[in-house]
């Protein structure tokens, strides 16, 4: 296992370090948290806070499983962490406000770690929250708890590191930070999705990761004043078709990659505050992907500026990704509505049960109750359709399944503050909707009629 | 559970099986009866529901509170959905 090939590295960093280093470890579960049938849960306020390690010293790795009542990893065909991020509440991010994040991983397994000598400043009252959406692919409710391992050199002083979120969709909506694929591109065609990102401090980026999502072909920070040369590139590596990923059932989202390569310099990538660079995330143009994420986390070593505007690369770049084999480019995988039959296995389906509302060049669907008011809907083309969100308990999204690819990807928020997401459909086909929060109950088909 | 429900259903060939519409399940999710008996569902939740048959007996519309029965006279298994909840789904199986 690659988590094991790390935890051994870092067992041989505490052992050749001088006597001085003192690594502690330290495992805290998070839960019991139950996950409905076939349901996706999101952290809620009750449900956030995790217990922080209560050790002065600097954070050196991590990493976060699934785990079963007796700490037993979860298998992904049970329960998915689809993806979580750790802040830290004694500090604040500057770029876009809110807690400090420090350390987030996700389908892609990522384990936090620096190279020797720099750590993460952790302190004993440190307080820590989380933000989390667990999947659960069952028709059983599943019980699980989220579980970290942190290593925490509470001896020696290392050089600290400060933590950046550079995400592709810039500082809005950073609680849902998505951005959508429409698809429609030629094969091996790609979509680019770019944001600009102002370096909030000088120093040396010393470690980097991405969170990306199914379909990512890579993600880039690079330095638009250096002949936009590229600092960081991550890539994704997606499991082969045995995969556990590909094999879960029922198809609730698009699997996205089970590594992405994470970066270590201890030279460091010299950047100086108020500089602005670009995060470019690629994604593949030809077919639809939705709620995807283009997101660095980019570890910085305070320290003064580079002497000049464009210095050097480090020497030192390691670029890793797991020894596991994996495919690089990302798999066509198709995302069907899925519904139950009637002794409640899950199967997909072409439409939902119901009767079929024909309607002109407007059309409203109200959502809430966990449903769509209107499940079987056909409009002429050009017409618009507005789903109305008035639950008051609970969040929905509209977003389009995949399977068949096409006719064009889109998706709203979960989070809408309008209360409303309106759009206009030129391309007629089929359009096959869920909510990707409620994925079994809440499916609904367009039908947009060529006329 | 099956087996029970039709001994049940034997002993009591008057009374109408019971499922009662949840948000969002219908529970039991699977009753038997008999030719010719009845299934009554009752409203308990606070969500719209319908009892909707593919192929079967009249639907039941609809609702948010409530009771609705439907007779069934031919044996075979008839499953049936709420139009409004994906996951809501069950099965009546009629026996001779």
């Amino acid at each position: 296992m690659a988590v094991g090939a790390v935890l051994s590295l870092v067992l041989l960093l505490a052992c050749a370090a001088p006597a001085s280093a003192a690594i502690k470890r330290v495992t805290v579960r998070q839960g019991p948290l139950a996950v409905d049938p076939y349901g996706v849960r999101f952290t809620s306020p009750k449900t956030r806070a995790v217990r922080a390690p209560g050790l002065d010293g600097y954070l050196v790795s991590m990493h976060t499983r699934v785990v079963d009542r007796r700490g037993r990893p979860m298998p992904v065909r049970r329960l998915m962490l689809h993806h979580i991020v750790y802040k830290n509440t004694s500090r604040s991010d500057p770029v876009c406000g809110g807690k400090q994040s420090f350390y987030g991983t996700g389908e892609e397994n990522e384990t936090l770690r620096f190279p020797p000598g720099y750590g993460y400043r952790v302190r004993r009252r440190d307080r820590w929250i989380t933000g989390w959406m667990l999947m659960n692919h069952r028709g059983r409710r599943q019980v699980a708890y989220i579980e970290y391992t942190a290593r925490i050199e509470t001896r020696k002083r290392l050089r600290p590191v400060i933590p950046y979120w550079a995400r592709v969709t810039g500082c809005r909506g950073a609680r849902d930070p998505i951005f959508n694929v429409p698809g429609g591109g030629a094969p091996g065609s790609t979509h680019t999705e770019t944001a600009g990102w102002t370096v909030p401090r000088s120093g040396r980026i010393v470690a980097a990761g991405s969170h990306v999502h199914g379909g990512s072909k890579e993600i880039l920070l690079t330095q638009p004043t250096c002949e936009d040369r590229v600092l960081l590139t991550s890539r994704p590596l997606y499991g082969r078709a045995g995969h556990p990923y590909y094999n879960v059932l029922p198809v609730l989202h698009e699997p996205g990659p089970f590594a992405t390569s994470w970066i270590t310099t201890a030279a460091g990538i010299p950047v100086r505050r108020g500089e602005r660079l670009r995060v470019v995330s690629l994604y593949d143009g030809e077919r639809p992907h939705m709620r995807v994420m283009g997101i660095w986390h980019v570890y910085l070593a305070p320290g003064p500026p580079p002497a000049n505007a464009c210095p050097p690369m480090p020497t030192d770049v390691r670029n890793k990704l797991p020894a596991k084999p994996g495919r690089l480019e990302a798999p066509k995988v198709t995302v069907p509505l899925t519904g139950l039959d009637g002794r409640g296995r899950a199967r997909p389906i072409r439409r939902p049960p119901g009767p079929l509302m024909r309607a002109g060049r407007r059309a409203t669907v109200r959502v809430g109750e966990d449903t769509f008011s209107v499940r079987n809907l056909s409009i002429a083309r050009g017409g618009r359709v507005t789903w109305r969100f008035r639950d008051g308990r609970g969040s929905h999204d509209v977003t389009l399944a995949s399977g068949p690819f096409g006719p064009v990807g889109f998706a709203s928020r979960w989070d809408l503050k309008s209360r409303r997401y309106s759009r206009r459909f030129d391309i007629p086909g089929t359009y096959r909707l869920y909510c990707t929060l409620h994925p079994i109950d809440m499916t609904q088909v367009l039908e947009v009629r060529p006329e | 559970m099956t087996t029970l429900a039709i001994l049940l259903a034997a002993l009591a060939p008057a009374a109408p099986a019971q499922v009662a519409v949840k948000d969002n399940a219908f529970r039991p999710r699977t009753v038997a009866v008999r030719a010719g008996q009845s299934v009554t569902w009752r409203w308990t939740g606070r969500n719209r529901h319908d009892v909707w048959f593919e192929d079967g007996p009249r639907r039941c519309p609809r609702k948010r509170t409530g009771k609705c029965t439907r007779r069934f006279r031919e044996r075979g298994a008839f499953e049936y959905f709420c139009t409004l909840h994906g996951s809501m789904t069950g099965l009546v199986r009629v026996r001779r």
